[in-house]
C-alpha cells in the first residue's frame, strides 16, 4: 500500500487514438487518471489540438478569426445590413415571431457597468429594460424603434400572454405627460380596433417599487403595456407589385375608420393615421388602430396648430391643414377630426396605388400637399374600382368641411362599397359631383355659369343703367372687368377636361379678354397655367402654337390635355404640322410619342407611321401612349376606318381597346363597328385582324363568354376574321431569323444566337389550347378506349380555374395525342405514329412538315412565330413595363393564367406567346451553336434532357419568358404551368 | 435566461434534413424564417456592394427571396443540375438587372451601378456568402450553447488562444476544452450543413 506510488506515477500510459476519437465523439468517458494525463501530455494534447482544428470550416471565412473581438452576432460581417432600409424589410418578412430570436444586436454589447444606469447613449437597451420591467414581464425583442418611443415584444408571465411594451425614449417633461395621457385616454377606449391597452408604469433605475402613479413624481421613464399584435402593420400587407385584393383593403381601412371613430367620440384626434400605425393580427383579416402618441384632445387649448407650432405627423399623409396651410383669410387652420379623415384616405390611396399620394423630399411634400392634386388612383392601377378611388378622394379633399363630416361616414361608405348592393350602391353618382380630381369641371362649370350670368346681366344692365349716373355706370363697367378678369384667371387654373368649355365662353369677349390673357400669359410662372393660358389665346387667332408645340413633352398625359392642345392646335392646321416638324426632329421618344398623337388628331398620320415601323419599343410604347393621350376619339375611329397602314391600324385597333369604354358614346361605339368591318375588308394581315378579334372581344364581352365552351372549329381557314371559336389557324410566311439570343439575364438555359432559316410556310394557333378543348379531347378519348384509363390528368385551378383559361400540366404525350384527335376530328391524316420509348410517338413524315395533321410547333417554327420579325428581348419590345398588357407572368402573387387570347396579340397576331404556360414543342433538346446556320431544323434525335417547351410560364420565378426563353422535360413529365399550342 | 427556455428549441441537428429540402415545404415557418434571416442580409449587402441604393437593395432583397420561395419547390430548382449558391447568384443578378433598369426607366440618378457584372465569377459573392453562412452559423451555434462551453470553444478555437491557457483563465481542465471545442465544431458543421447544403 503506497499511496505515494500513485501521486507518483506521473503519467498513465496515452490513451489510443481511437480511444480519445471516441471520447471527443462522446462515446466512452475518460477515466480521472487519463484525464489528468491528457492534461499534462503534450503528445495527446497536439493530436486533440489536430482533431479539434477543422481548418475547413476556418477556411470558409475570409476575415481572420483570431482578430475578432467576439463571435460575431448575426450580420455582423455584413455591414450594410445596420442600414434602416434593410431592418424594415426585415421587419416585413418576418412573420413568424415565436421563432425569432432577439434581434436586438445592442444587448450584446452593454457595459456593464451602464446597465445599472438608466440608459446607454440615450437609447433604451434591452438589459436596462429587463433590469427594471416588473418581473412578470419577460422581454423577447425589439419590435420597434422610433424618435419618441421604443417597443419591446414581451411575454406576461402572470397572464401567459405576448405584451407590447412602450417606452418612452425621450425625457422631456412634455412628452411624458403626453405618453403618459396616451396610455390613460387608450385604457379607457374598447374597441376590437384600437389597440388594447393593459398597464402603465414607471420605469426607475433603482428600481423603486413599481408605480403607476408616478407621473406625478416627475423623473423615470414611463412605459405602457399594450396588446401585442403580431400580424405586422398593414403597410406590409403588399409589396409595391403585388396584386391587390381591393376588397380586403377596404374592409382593413373600415375596421381602422370604426375604431378611429371611437376614439373621436371620445375626444381623440389621432394626428398620425398611416399604414405603420394600422396594425394587422394574426389572421391578418383585423385591423387594430395603434399609436396614440401625437394624439390631442380636441377641446384642448392646443388644437390650433400656429405656423410656429412643432409640425408632427408622417409627411406623405399629413392633411394640408395639418402642413400648416393657412385658410384663405390668412389664418391657420383649427385641426379637427377632419384630418385622421383626411390621413385615413391617404392610407387608403397608399394601399391601394401601392405609392403614397405624394412623394419626394419632405419639403416638397409638405408643399405639394397643400398645393396639389396627386395621381389619380385608377391612374396608377386601373383595377382599382372606381368606388374605392371616389371614397378616397372625398376623404383627401383639401378643404376639411368638403371631406366625410364623421369617421363613422367614411366607414358607412365602405361598407357601402364592401356590401355590393346595387341600391346601395348608387350613391356613386354624388360622389361624382365630388370628385374633384377627375371630374373638377363640374364645380368650375358651376362658377363660370354664375360669371356669364354676372356679365350678360351686366350687359344687359348697362342698356337700363343708360340713364343713371355716370357713377353708378363705372361701378357697373369695373364689375362687368372685374368679372372678365375672373374668368381669364378660371382659363389658368381650370383643369384641361373643362378648357373646351372655357374657350367656348371666351370668344363673345375676345377683345375684353385678350390683353387679361396676355399678361397672364407673360406674367404667370406656373406653366401648366401657361399652357392652359396660351390654348386659350391660340382660339382667339393670337398665335402661340410654337409655345404650345414645345410643352407637349411636359404637360400633364391625360387625354383631357390633349383634346384641349389639339383643340387649340386645331385653329391654324397646317402652321402647326409645320411647327411640329420642325420639334420634332429633336425631342425625345417620349415627347415624339405624344406629337405624333397630335399630328395624327390633326390628319397627319406620317409620324405614327413611321414609329409603328422603326422600333418594337416605339412601337409599343406609341401604343401605350394613345390610351392616356389622344384628342377627339371620333377622329381616331376615323383614322382607324380609312388609313391603310396595317402596322399603324394594329396599333389603333389596339389602343381603342385599351381605352375605357366609358370614353366612348353610343354613336362612336357604332362606328367603331363599322371601322372594323371595313378594316377587315381591306386587310389580311394576320397582326390586324387578330388585333380586331381581341377588340371585339374587349368591346362585347357577352359574345366572348358564348363562345368560350364551343368546340374549336379550325377546320375552314379562312374563319381568321370570324368570331373566336376555339382558336383560329395563322399563316405564318417562311423567312429567315436569328434564334436564340446573348445570355444578358440567365434564365433555363444556353441558347447562343444562330441564324436560322425557315423554307416552308406553315399554320401555328393564334393561341394555347384551353382547358375546355382539352377536356374535350379528355373526354371522346375515354369513350374511344373503354375505360382503358390512363394516367389521370387534372387540372390545377390555381392556375386554370376557367374553361377558357389554358390547359397546363400536359404531358408532351398527351399534346401529341391531342394533335392526332384533332387531326382525325378534322378530317386530316394524323400527322404522329406511335412507336416504343424513347420516341413514343414519330412524325410520319419526319423532316418532312407538309401540311397535313395537327402537329406541335418546332422548336424554331415557335421561336420566329414569338419573335414575330422582332430581335428584342420580347415580340413588344425589351421593356417589362408592358408585361401587365402582353404576358400572364408571376409577380410574387400571381400564379393564375390568362384566359387564352385574352392579352394583346404580337406583331403578327399570336396571342400570349410570352408567358402564362410554356408551350411543348416538337423537337428534341439539343444545344444550339453559335452563329451556325440552320435550315429548317428540327431535332428528332432523342436527347437526355427531354422535349423542348418554349416562352415561359405565368407560374415560373426565377426566368423570364422572353422570346428566347427554353426548358426541356421528358415526355411524360407534367408541370405546373406547361401547356401546348398547335400547328399545321 | 429566463426566455431561453421558452424560446430556444433545442435543435437536434442529427435528423434535422437540409434548410433547402424543409424550404419545398411552403407551410414550414421554422425554415423559411431561418432562410429569411440568413439569407436576406446577405442578398441586401451584395446589392448594396454592387452599388444599388438602399431602398432598390431591399426591392431587390424581397423580390429574390419571394422567388426562391416560389421556386424551389418547382422543376426551376434542380440539385442536380449545380449548386444552390449559382442558382441564387442568378436570380440575384436577374434581379438586380431589372432593378437597374426599372431604376433607369424612373429616371433615378446617381445609382452608380456597375454596368455589367457577372455573379457566378464574381469571388465577392462566394466570399460574402461562405463568410455570412459561416457567421450565422457561429451565432446559431453560440445561442444553442452553455455560456462557458461557448467561452472555451470561442477562445481556443474561434480566438485560437492556447487551450492550456484558456483552461488556466478560465479555472477548468484542458480536457475540457477539448471536448467543449470538439462538440461545438460538430454542432457548427451540422448547422452548416442545415443552411447551405453544398458548403461543408
Amino acid at each position: 500500500m503506497d499511496e505515494s506510488s500513485d501521486q507518483s506515477e506521473t503519467l498513465a500510459p496515452c490513451p489510443s487514438p481511437k480511444r480519445l476519437a471516441d471520447w471527443l465523439d462522446g462515446r466512452v468517458e475518460l477515466g480521472t487518471a487519463e484525464k489528468q494525463h491528457v492534461g499534462a501530455c503534450v503528445a495527446c494534447q497536439a493530436w486533440l489540438e489536430r482533431h479539434t482544428a477543422a481548418p475547413d470550416l476556418r477556411a470558409l471565412s475570409t476575415s481572420s478569426l483570431g482578430r475578432r473581438e467576439l463571435a460575431t452576432s448575426v450580420g455582423g460581417g455584413m455591414a450594410f445590413a445596420q442600414e434602416p432600409e434593410f431592418q424594415a424589410l426585415k421587419q416585413r418578412i418576418s412573420f413568424s415571431q415565436s421563432l425569432r430570436r432577439e434581434s436586438d444586436s445592442s444587448s450584446t454589447h452593454v457595459d456593464p457597468a451602464a446597465v445599472h444606469s438608466a440608459r446607454v447613449d440615450g437609447s433604451i437597451t434591452r438589459r436596462w429594460l429587463e433590469k427594471t420591467l416588473p418581473s412578470r414581464y419577460v422581454v423577447d425583442r425589439l419590435l420597434a424603434s422610433g424618435g419618441i418611443a421604443v417597443v419591446y415584444l414581451a411575454f406576461d408571465s402572470h397572464l401567459s400572454r405576448d405584451v407590447a411594451i412602450k417606452v418612452l425614449a425621450r425625457e422631456s417633461v412634455r412628452e411624458q405627460q403626453r405618453f403618459m395621457r396616451e396610455a390613460r385616454v387608450l385604457a379607457e377606449l374598447q374597441h376590437a380596433n384600437i389597440v388594447r391597452v393593459f398597464d402603465v408604469g414607471i420605469l426607475r433605475s433603482n428600481r423603486a417599487p413599481e408605480a403607476a402613479d408616478a407621473e406625478s413624481q416627475g423623473s423615470g421613464t414611463p412605459y405602457i403595456v399594450m396588446e401585442y399584435v403580431a400580424g405586422g402593420t398593414v403597410a406590409s400587407l403588399y409589396s409595391r407589385s403585388e396584386d391587390r385584393d381591393f376588397r380586403r383593403i377596404a374592409k382593413l381601412i373600415q375596421q381602422a375608420a370604426e375604431g378611429l371613430s371611437v376614439a373621436h367620440a371620445a375626444g381623440l384626434i389621432h394626428r398620425d393615421v398611416k399604414p405603420r400605425n394600422l396594425l394587422l393580427d394574426d389572421s391578418k383579416e383585423v385591423c387594430k388602430v395603434a399609436d396614440f402618441g401625437l394624439a390631442r384632445f380636441v377641446d384642448a387649448e392646443s388644437t390650433q396648430i400656429t405656423l410656429t407650432d412643432e409640425i408632427v405627423g408622417t409627411p406623405a399623409f399629413m392633411s394640408p391643414e395639418q402642413v400648416g396651410h393657412p385658410n384663405d383669410s390668412g389664418e391657420a387652420v383649427a385641426l379637427t377630426i377632419a384630418t385622421d379623415i383626411y390621413s385615413l384616405g391617404a392610407t387608403l390611396y397608399q394601399l391601394t396605388t401601392g405609392q403614397s399620394p405624394f412623394q419626394g423630399s419632405t419639403a416638397s411634400i409638405l408643399r405639394r400637399i397643400t398645393e396639389s392634386e396627386p395621381v389619380p388612383p385608377r391612374a396608377i392601377n386601373p383595377d382599382i374600382p372606381p368606388v374605392l378611388e371616389l371614397i378616397c378622394a372625398k376623404a383627401m379633399e383639401k378643404a376639411p368641411a368638403a371631406r366625410y363630416t364623421t369617421m363613422q361616414a367614411l366607414a358607412d361608405d365602405l361598407g357601402r362599397y364592401l356590401s355590393g348592393q346595387p341600391t346601395l350602391a348608387r350613391p356613386i353618382t354624388q360622389f361624382e359631383q365630388l370628385w374633384r380630381w377627375t371630374k373638377r369641371n363640374r364645380s368650375l362649370a358651376v362658377a363660370l355659369m354664375a360669371i356669364i350670368c354676372l356679365l350678360t346681366a351686366l350687359g344687359l344692365g348697362s342698356t337700363i343703367a343708360a340713364g343713371t349716373l355716370w357713377s353708378q355706370k363705372r361701378q357697373i363697367l369695373s364689375q362687368q372687368q372685374q368679372s372678365l378678369r375672373e374668368l381669364c384667371k378660371q382659363v389658368a387654373v381650370a383643369d384641361p377636361e373643362s378648357l373646351p368649355l372655357v374657350f367656348s365662353q371666351l370668344k363673345d369677349y375676345r377683345m375684353s379678354v385678350v390683353p387679361e390673357l396676355d399678361r397672364l400669359w407673360r406674367e404667370e410662372s406656373l406653366e401648366r397655367k401657361r399652357l392652359n393660358v396660351a390654348c386659350a389665346l391660340n382660339l382667339l387667332a393670337e398665335d402661340r402654337s410654337q409655345y404650345i408645340i414645345s410643352h407637349v413633352g411636359d404637360c400633364q398625359t391625360t387625354p383631357a390635355q390633349c383634346r384641349a392642345i389639339c383643340l387649340a392646335l386645331s385653329h391654324d392646321r397646317d402652321r402647326s404640322l409645320e411647327l411640329l416638324a420642325a420639334e420634332y426632329g429633336g425631342s425625345l421618344d417620349s415627347m415624339r410619342m405624344k406629337l405624333a398623337v397630335v399630328a395624327l388628331q390633326l390628319g397627319n398620320t406620317h409620324y405614327a407611321d413611321s414609329l409603328v415601323e422603326m422600333h418594337p419599343n416605339l412601337r409599343t410604347a406609341f401604343i401605350h401612349t394613345l390610351p392616356n393621350w389622344h384628342g377627339d376619339m371620333s377622329s381616331l375611329i376615323q383614322t382607324l376606318a380609312t388609313h391603310t397602314n396595317d402596322r399603324t391600324s394594329m396599333a389603333l385597333a389596339l389602343a381603342m381597346g385599351l381605352i375605357e369604354r366609358s370614353e366612348f358614346s353610343a354613336e362612336q361605339e357604332s362606328q367603331l363597328s363599322q371601322a372594323i368591318v371595313s378594316v377587315r375588308e381591306r386587310t389580311q394581315d394576320t397582326g390586324v385582324l387578330s388585333s380586331l378579334v381581341w377588340l371585339e372581344r374587349k368591346m362585347d364581352t357577352l359574345a366572348r363568354e358564348a363562345a368560350v365552351d364551343e368546340l374549336v372549329d379550325a377546320s375552314s381557314e379562312s374563319s381568321l376574321a370570324s368570331d373566336y371559336r376555339g382558336f383560329r389557324m395563322l399563316p405564318v410566311k417562311s423567312g429567315s431569323f436569328v434564334m436564340g439570343a446573348e445570355a444578358e439575364l440567365i434564365g433555363f438555359d444556353n441558347r447562343p444566337p444562330h441564324p436560322v432559316t425557315l423554307s416552308r410556310d406553315f399554320l401555328l394557333a393564334d393561341r394555347e389550347v384551353s382547358v375546355a378543348l382539352f377536356r374535350t379531347f379528355l373526354a371522346s378519348r375515354e369513350k374511344s378506349e373503354d375505360g382503358q384509363s390512363s394516367k389521370k390528368w387534372t387540372c390545377d385551378e390555381a392556375i386554370s380555374a376557367t374553361g377558357s383559361q389554358p390547359a397546363q400540366r400536359v404531358t408532351w404525350l398527351e399534346a401529341v395525342e391531342f394533335c392526332n384527335w384533332l387531326s382525325e376530328l378534322h378530317g386530316f391524316e394524323p400527322f404522329y405514329v406511335a412507336t416504343e420509348a424513347p420516341y413514343h410517338f414519330v412524325a410520319k413524315r419526319a423532316g418532312q412538315s407538309s401540311r397535313s395533321g395537327y402537329r406541335l410547333p418546332t422548336e424554331a417554327e415557335f421561336e420566329y412565330a414569338c419573335r414575330a420579325g422582332t430581335q428584342t428581348l420580347y415580340s413588344f419590345g425589351d421593356s417589362m413595363e408592358y408585361f401587365p398588357f402582353y404576358v400572364a407572368w408571376s409577380n410574387n402573387t400571381r400564379i393564375a393564367s390568362a384566359e387564352c387570347g385574352s392579352l394583346l396579340p404580337n406583331p403578327w397576331g399570336f396571342f400570349e406567346m410570352h408567358g402564362n404556360v410554356w408551350e411543348w414543342t416538337q423537337d428534341w433538346h439539343q444545344e444550339f451553336k453559335r452563329d451556325v446556320l440552320r435550315v429548317d431544323p428540327e431535332c428528332t434525335v432523342p436527347s437526355e434532357s427531354g422535349r423542348v417547351f418554349r416562352g415561359g410560364g405565368v407560374a415560373t420565378y426565377t426566368g423570364y419568358p422572353e422570346s428566347s426563353a427554353r426548358g426541356s422535360a421528358a415526355a411524360d413529365v407534367r408541370f405546373l404551368n406547361l401547356g401546348f399550342r398547335v400547328a399545321r | 435566461m429566463r426566455e431561453v427556455s421558452r424560446l430556444s428549441r433545442r435543435i437536434d441537428a442529427d435528423t434535422m434534413p437540409s434548410l433547402l429540402v424543409r424550404l419545398r415545404d411552403q407551410e414550414d415557418e421554422w425554415a423559411w424564417q431561418t432562410f429569411f434571416d440568413a439569407y436576406s442580409p446577405l442578398i441586401y449587402n451584395f446589392c448594396r456592394l454592387k452599388r444599388l441604393q438602399s431602398d432598390d437593395a431591399a426591392d431587390v432583397t424581397q423580390e429574390v427571396l419571394l422567388r426562391v420561395a416560389r421556386a424551389i419547390g418547382s422543376f426551376e430548382y434542380d440539385r442536380t443540375k449545380g449548386l444552390f449558391r449559382d442558382w441564387l447568384a442568378r436570380i440575384v443578378q436577374n434581379e438586380i438587372c431589372r432593378q437597374v433598369a426599372k431604376s433607369r426607366k424612373a429616371g433615378k440618378q446617381g445609382h452608380g451601378f456597375e454596368e455589367s457584372f457577372d455573379v457566378s465569377s464574381d469571388s465577392t459573392w462566394q466570399e460574402n456568402y461562405h463568410q455570412h453562412l459561416f457567421d450565422i452559423a457561429l451565432e446559431r451555434c453560440k445561442l444553442s450553447s452553455q455560456p462557458e462551453t461557448w467561452e472555451m470553444f470561442e477562445r481556443s478555437w474561434v480566438r485560437q488562444e492556447p487551450a492550456a491557457e484558456v483552461a488556466q483563465v478560465l479555472g477548468v481542465s484542458i480536457d475540457r476544452v477539448y471536448v467543449a471545442r470538439c462538440r461545438i465544431l460538430k454542432r457548427l458543421r451540422r448547422e452548416i450543413a442545415i443552411l447551405a447544403d453544398d458548403i461543408v
